[in-house]
């Protein structure tokens, strides 16, 4: 019998643990856990000075007033962000042809070695309107890690000199909050996100 | 090392800490294989170690947590619990993002190390062979589902060592599977039957 009930505790202190740690069996891993966190959640960002591909400096508060998708890339990247900057452009084509109120941003987390003619270069490459989609990188140091930790964006050397990272779309709303966060290929869910968080902010403005 | 040395325990603790110096943990913890499948085993043998070391009975202890743990399986469920839990993906990454984890791996995986020691000798046979068939299948599914996953799985790892952390883990089943077969070849064939394994499953 306290066999039983010490056999019965101990698988229930197990079940709690695990349900703990994974937000009650949603999420078993890192990114499906900021992705329902974000969702839950919405959050705010931190203001961070950038400067974009036309060497400008301007604060992400600055974007506030329509939805922004933004992107982290490093421009040397030959896996992920070329998707990602695939994805970018399907959603640039589809704010121009519909005139919609939403904003593009490409953050690079390699500031380093992305001059701003290095983030030109990227901004051409995929087509980017500069006053619609803006390519940057963070002014200060302390300014990128603040603002990959807020996003949940986590960065590893990929061993061979560039990085691995946990690519995604990210949905900003019209307030500068992070609203969703969506898989790198999944253009048209982020727009469908984008669209709606422009609407929202249209009404309540 | 007997029972009772203090100076096994003391090496036993030295052990400890060498894991979790910084070039030793951060050396385990940048590949995603050592990770899982030396840095944690190493944790658990800490605990069962200890259990080889330490006495028995302190103060009677023994004798009254005993009845609790018939079978062992109460203490089973708790050490295989713990060790399932670390192996979560996002308890994996949080062991590297945030000290609070870290520190509770260091601790918890030797206690159940030392649970898991002090209560598999009580195990009755046929529950080893539950534990080993499930240890067996779960180390291939473990390894297929690393292989096959067309995302990475943990922030703090690359691509290309979670697909050997999915050979790792065939490459674990198969030796399991080896350990098995001879396990069951030549212990059958020395105590003539399943005599031998039958008294050895006995409960202490």
């Amino acid at each position: 019998m306290r066999t039983v009930l010490a056999a019965a505790l101990a698988f229930t202190a197990v079940i709690a643990a695990l349900s703990l740690a994974t937000d009650g069996f949603e999420a078993f891993t890192t990114e499906s856990a900021r992705r329902l966190e974000v969702m839950r959640s919405p959050r705010r960002l931190p203001d961070v000075l950038l400067e974009d591909q036309a060497g400008r400096r301007f604060r992400l508060s600055d974007l506030r007033g329509r939805p922004v998708v933004v992107e982290f890339i490093y421009t040397r990247c030959t896996s992920y962000c070329v998707a990602l900057g695939n994805a970018f452009q399907q959603i640039q084509r589809a704010v121009l042809k519909d005139g919609l109120q939403v904003s593009l941003l490409s953050v690079s987390f390699d500031p380093d070695h992305d001059s701003v003619p290095r983030l030109a270069a990227y901004a051409r490459r995929y087509g980017a309107q500069a006053r619609l989609w803006r390519v940057a990188r963070p002014v200060h140091p302390a300014a990128l890690e603040a603002l990959l930790d807020a996003c949940g964006v986590k960065v590893i050397s990929d061993g061979l000199g560039g990085y691995t990272h946990n690519a995604a779309i990210l949905l900003v709303g019209p307030r500068g909050r992070l609203l969703h966060i969506y898989d790198w290929d999944a253009a048209k869910a982020a727009l469908r996100g984008a669209r709606r968080a422009a609407l929202r902010g249209a009404q309540t403005s | 090392m007997k029972r009772g040395s203090w100076q096994g325990a003391a090496l036993i603790a030295a052990c400890w800490l060498a894991l979790a110096m910084p070039p030793v943990r951060d050396g385990l913890e940048a590949d995603m294989v050592r990770h899982m499948l030396v840095q944690l085993p190493l944790l658990l043998a800490v605990g069962i170690g200890l259990s080889r070391v330490l006495p028995v009975e302190v103060h009677g202890l023994g004798a009254r947590i005993g009845p609790w743990n018939g079978g062992g399986i109460p203490g089973l469920v708790l050490a295989f619990g713990v060790v399932l839990f670390w192996m979560v993906p996002r308890t994996l990454d949080a062991a590297l993002d945030h000290t609070a984890f870290e520190s509770a791996k260091f601790l918890v995986l030797p206690l159940a190390g030392f649970v898991l020691a002090r209560s598999w000798p009580r195990l009755p046979l046929i529950g080893r062979g539950v534990v080993y068939a499930n240890l067996l299948s779960m180390s291939w599914v473990l390894g297929w589902a690393y292989l096959v996953a067309p995302q990475r799985i943990c922030t703090n790892y690359r691509f290309d060592q979670q697909e050997q952390l999915g050979l790792a883990f065939l490459g674990v089943g198969a030796a399991l599977a080896v350990y098995l077969v001879l396990h069951v070849a030549v212990g059958g064939a020395r105590a003539g039957g399943s005599g031998r394994a039958g008294r050895r499953g006995q409960p202490r």
